[in-house]
């Protein structure tokens, strides 16, 4: 027994040392092993590509540096981590694991949420190296009069716009305003309705009455005319963006954060707390806010996907960032003119916003499943 | 009483409290009016700061780009009262919106009332339509879901369903024009297809009036598509957990352990109870369909209120925007309540609650 | 002796989960006959409830299955193999059933009066008038002032004692020949358990039918039942009359229920518990199931013990020290 398993250990290294994930898929563990493996593939085929460009990022532009020491640092990350992980024994018992831990096994049977996990990864990689991945710059223009409005061929595979820039290229660049708006407007917004929600739900009383009336008010307002309101009238820029999504995102965060805060005042641990004589900050800072915050992961994760589709719906509006550079939401706005004889225009961006938000929403959901211990069962 | 049992019915005394009548019903509903004013003021005043205190100057975007000279600028400021500070421009604008006048839209050249009156019942129509259509769609969904649950059917639906949901209103509104518009009517040659702007059709005065009933909804086919296909699946996603919450209940039990055929323990016992939730989440799509229509209306040409809003934004006409978004805000909280309205009337329980 | 109503033999209820197979209800016997009490006692866990459950096939499959080899013959009809339609004219017909929990059994949106019209609609066909005044008459009989008020009431303006008097009229509403409670009074205030119990024994009496009495608690069972089945870890360990079990109990799990009973003769001594819990229905022990909880255990507990029948009675225990 012991033998077999030295046996399986020592061909797991070996199979490690050439495709990192593969033996960690081999033993089922699609999570882990997926992530190991794409990222390896796809970091390995940037390199093999080109080991030259990749070096010469290193010391190129900052977008290139980034995506240079990206695929270096990401290629040894990956290759360490699996060599390790296949060395350490995994069979530990259900007994004695942390909620976090049986959080993750539960998550990891969800495979819906891994795949969507996995294109996250994947779609943050891209998004990363994408300079040394794009086959044209975004906002290069080819000869206006023979490269406009080109159908999907081999150097232009999903075509060419009105100004005869790559619509594949520009789609890479673009995934970066997405992915980091998403993820910055989203981080923006759940620090300030974590606190809020968390003030008002322990506090209670007057303070908890005027922030919700707040709240209400809010969130009974159509984000998108508010949106439209601030951004039309001050000078549109990334940050202005990022900042006006935070902040018009947090009630709802706010709201659940209350909620949760409110049931758990009154649950046997916080009473214990209370009667040691724990002051009111440290039981908010130290034992209200950390119980909080699975749903409130959960509720980031789907929040992403929609500041992403609002984020979208802005610049289709032409309130987004500024052109020339390209986001989905832009690159669909400017295919509208030209959709009936140039689809691919509107058509690509629009389904790199749909499978994006989409695998926000499988990890959402997934970790959602996962952090509820009612369902876990 | 018609037997004599032995046991005495002295239970515990029954502690919960008379039921609210009718009249406590409606006192309830003024009283939730009232509480919504100040909120309603509340977002105006919002937007009415946030509209004045950006930078660009309507006056000049009423004359062409580089034209007139800083005399004719003043006059029309003066004209439209821009020249005054704007705490008194706001304490106008409170009062006049009192007394039911919203003031004068300079890029349309009308009274902000005229034009919202022409705006507002398309916008009302089209999210109206699309709402229900989403709820519809989404309660039966959800539910076929849930009663399926661990089937193929369930699987696929839910990964279907999650793909709508994460489908942008404008972008599904532009593949659904190039689709069941323009190809299906110019390449293919189906004999379906949609109009892809416009309410009605410029023979629609020469219509029976069915045929303008008819005309009417083959005009809404594709907006109110692409305004309520993602919500439908967020609703039917939503449905579909508060189904499995409710027939996983003690009294959905006792109802098959009366014997009653499945069709009445989903559709009588279970379904009521698991709509209650959804009633309640009224409040959050309406807000969503109305932010919604800023860019369906705009994509279908659709004469209503939120592509108005959208051009108003645009022409710094802050009457119109103000006055806009207060008919949003209004219909919002009118529309809360009548959720909670419905919410008391499909839950016996939550009536007898004292407060809001 | 009057002849067996119910006959439930090997019955074998199985959760198949992704943490494996439950066996919740593992190889259970035992018969129900017409017009008698029958009480199933045993601790959280054991399969009672899941049995009561089995008996009206309400257990959601999947998860539940069960398993091939069980039978349950309903006066002379077995149930396992009877059509979905088939079970549904029983249900609440011929077999009614009445839960543990009052509070939330009845459906908090209907008006208790047309919860239980609904039976009576159903499986004897009454108009809606016809109806409502037997539910009038129900109520009544039941023990609830004001009946004719009452029934135009919600749930919620019920206390919880009402509540599972409204269960007992649902349940009684078509007359039944067996009625099956799920510890009918483990949720309510010991003064309201005493007067449900009495009202149960009144109904008993007054319409001859046979009721499972299912609970934890031998008091219970003491006050009101003829025979005793007595459960642990998914299998029968003893049965026998009322009588017989309290006198002579013979399988050391009946014996460490009893002593954990207070009783006037023994006052001021501690009240006896038994140590340790139910094992996982989805990692039974090795041959006696009871072994590691029981005082008395030797070495043959480690192979299981099949029912031994004590004397020429109608008694059996599952334990070797179980004279035969």
């Amino acid at each position: 027994m012991s033998d077999e398993r030295r046996d399986g250990a020592a061909w797991a290294r070996v199979v490690s040392a050439v495709l990192p994930g593969l033996p960690q898929l081999l033993r089922g563990r699609v999570g882990s092993g997926g992530i190991l493996l794409t990222s390896w593939l796809l970091l390995g085929a940037v390199f093999v590509r080109g080991p030259g460009h990749v070096l010469a990022a290193l010391t190129g532009s900052w977008d290139e540096r980034v995506a240079g020491w990206t695929v270096l640092a990401g290629l040894i990350a990956v290759w360490t981590w699996s060599g390790v992980d296949v060395k350490r024994s995994h069979e530990a018992s259900t007994r004695g694991m942390s909620q976090w831990q049986l959080a993750t096994r539960a998550f990891s049977k969800n495979r819906m949420a891994v795949v969507g996990l996995i294109l996250i990864v994947l779609l943050y990689l891209v998004a990363l190296v994408t300079p040394l991945i794009a086959p044209h710059h975004p906002n290069e223009q080819y000869d206006l009069a023979s490269m406009r409005l080109i159908g999907l061929s081999a150097t232009h595979p999903l075509g060419t716009d009105q100004l005869a820039r790559d619509v594949l290229s520009r789609i890479l660049y673009g995934a970066r305003i997405s992915l980091s708006i998403g993820f910055v407007a989203v981080g923006i917004s759940v620090t300030i309705g974590t606190f809020v929600g968390a003030i008002a739900g322990f506090f209670g009383g007057v303070v908890d009455s005027v922030i919700m009336r707040f709240v209400d008010m809010v969130i009974s307002f159509p984000r998108l005319v508010l949106l439209i309101a601030i951004v039309a009238a001050f000078d549109r820029s990334f940050f202005l963006i990022i900042i006006v999504l935070g902040l018009t995102l947090w009630p709802s965060t706010a709201r659940l954060v209350r909620a949760e805060v409110l049931s758990l005042r009154e649950r046997e641990f916080i009473q214990a707390a209370r009667a040691l004589g724990f002051s009111k900050r440290r039981i908010l800072v130290g034992h209200l806010i950390p119980n909080a915050v699975p749903p409130v992961i959960v509720a980031a994760t789907l929040g992403i996907g929609n500041t992403i589709v609002l984020e979208a719906g802005l610049s289709f509006l032409s309130l987004g960032v500024q052109a020339p550079t390209a986001s989905w939401g832009s690159m669909i706005a400017d295919g509208r003119a030209h959709m009936f004889n140039a689809w691919w225009l509107s058509t690509f961006p629009g389904l790199a916003i749909v499978f994006t938000v989409l695998a926000f929403n499988l990890v959402g959901d997934g970790l959602r499943d996962a952090l509820d211990p009612r369902l876990r069962s | 009483m018609t037997s004599g049992t032995a046991v005495a019915p002295n239970d515990e005394a029954t502690s919960v409290t008379e039921g609210r009548r009718g009249g406590d019903l409606s006192r309830y509903v003024l009283r939730r009016l009232v509480g919504a004013i100040p909120l309603v003021i509340g977002i105006s005043s919002i937007v009415f700061f946030v509209v004045h205190l950006a930078p660009g100057d309507p006056a000049r975007l009423l004359l062409p780009p580089g034209g007139g000279d800083q005399d004719v600028i003043d006059q029309i400021r003066r004209n439209l009262g821009l020249d005054q500070p704007l705490h008194i421009q706001y304490v106008k604008w409170l009062g006049s919106f009192f007394t039911g006048n919203f003031g004068y839209s300079f890029s349309q050249g009308a009274p902000v009332r005229a034009v919202l009156a022409n705006t507002f019942p398309n916008t009302l129509l089209l999210s109206g339509f699309a709402l229900a259509v989403a709820f519809g769609v989404g309660i039966v969904v959800g539910t076929i879901q849930a009663v399926r649950q661990y089937s193929a059917a369930d699987s696929i639906l839910s990964v279907v369903l999650l793909f709508f949901y994460s489908m942008p209103g404008f972008w599904l509104a532009l593949m659904l024009v190039l689709m069941l518009s323009y190809q299906a009517r110019n390449i293919w040659e189906w004999p379906i297809w949609f109009p892809a702007s416009a309410m009605v059709s410029s023979d629609f005065g020469d219509l029976s009036s069915v045929g303008r009933l008819a005309d009417r909804l083959w005009h809404l086919v594709l907006p109110a598509t692409a305004l309520s296909l993602s919500l439908a699946a967020g609703i039917a996603r939503y449905m579909r957990g508060s189904m499995l919450e409710v027939i996983r209940q003690d009294y959905v039990r006792t109802a098959r352990s009366k014997g009653l055929p499945e069709r009445l323990v989903i559709f009588k016992h279970a379904l009521r109870n698991a709509l209650s939730p959804i009633i309640t989440m009224v409040g959050v799509y309406i807000p969503m369909v109305f932010s919604g229509t800023v860019i369906i209306e705009s994509v279908f040409a659709w004469p209503g209120m939120g592509r108005m809003i959208f051009d108003a934004i645009g022409a710094r006409d802050y009457p119109l925007v103000v006055a806009g978004t207060f008919f949003f805000a209004l219909t919002v909280v009118l529309a809360n309540l009548l959720a909670d309205v419905l919410y008391a009337i499909a839950d016996p329980r939550i009536r007898y609650e004292s407060d809001v | 002796m009057s002849k067996t109503l119910l006959s439930v033999s090997d019955l074998r209820t199985w959760f198949h989960t992704d943490q494996g197979v439950g066996r919740a209800v593992d190889g259970v016997s035992f018969e129900v006959r017409a017009g008698e009490t029958l009480g199933i006692v045993g601790e959280s866990g054991c399969g009672k409830t899941v049995t009561s459950l089995s008996i009206l096939r309400l257990l959601p499959e999947p998860p539940a299955r069960i398993e091939p080899g069980s039978s349950i013959v309903f006066d002379g009809e077995e149930l396992l193999g009877a059509t979905q339609e088939r079970m549904r004219a029983l249900r609440g017909n011929e077999i009614s059933m009445i839960f543990q929990e009052p509070m939330s059994s009845l459906n908090p949106v209907y008006t208790v009066g047309s919860q239980i019209t609904e039976a009576l609609r159903l499986h004897r066909k009454m108009d809606r008038v016809e109806a409502r005044t037997e539910a009038i008459r129900l109520l009544g009989e039941v023990g609830i002032p004001d009946a004719d008020r009452r029934v135009d009431e919600y749930p919620h303006q019920l206390s919880g004692g009402m509540r599972q008097r409204v269960m007992i009229a649902i349940a009684l509403s078509c007359e039944p020949r067996l009625l099956i409670a799920d510890e009918p009074t483990t949720a309510l205030d010991v003064t309201i358990q005493a007067q449900i119990l009495e009202l149960l024994a009144d109904l008993r009496a007054r319409h001859g039918m046979a009721v499972l009495l299912i609970t934890h608690d031998l008091g219970v069972v003491a006050e009101v039942c003829d025979r005793v089945v007595v459960m642990y870890a998914g299998q029968v360990v003893e049965t026998g009359t009322v009588d017989e079990i309290f006198a002579r109990p013979v399988h050391p799990y009946t014996r460490g229920l009893l002593a954990s009973l207070p009783a006037v003769e023994r006052r001021g001594q501690r009240l006896e518990s038994i140590p340790g819990t139910v094992p996982n229905s989805t990692d039974w022990p090795e041959g006696c199931r009871f072994a590691e909880r029981c005082s008395e255990v030797e070495d043959a507990c480690a192979v299981q013990q099949p029912l031994v029948q004590l004397g020429n009675t109608s008694r059996v225990a599952r334990c070797w020290r179980a004279d035969p």
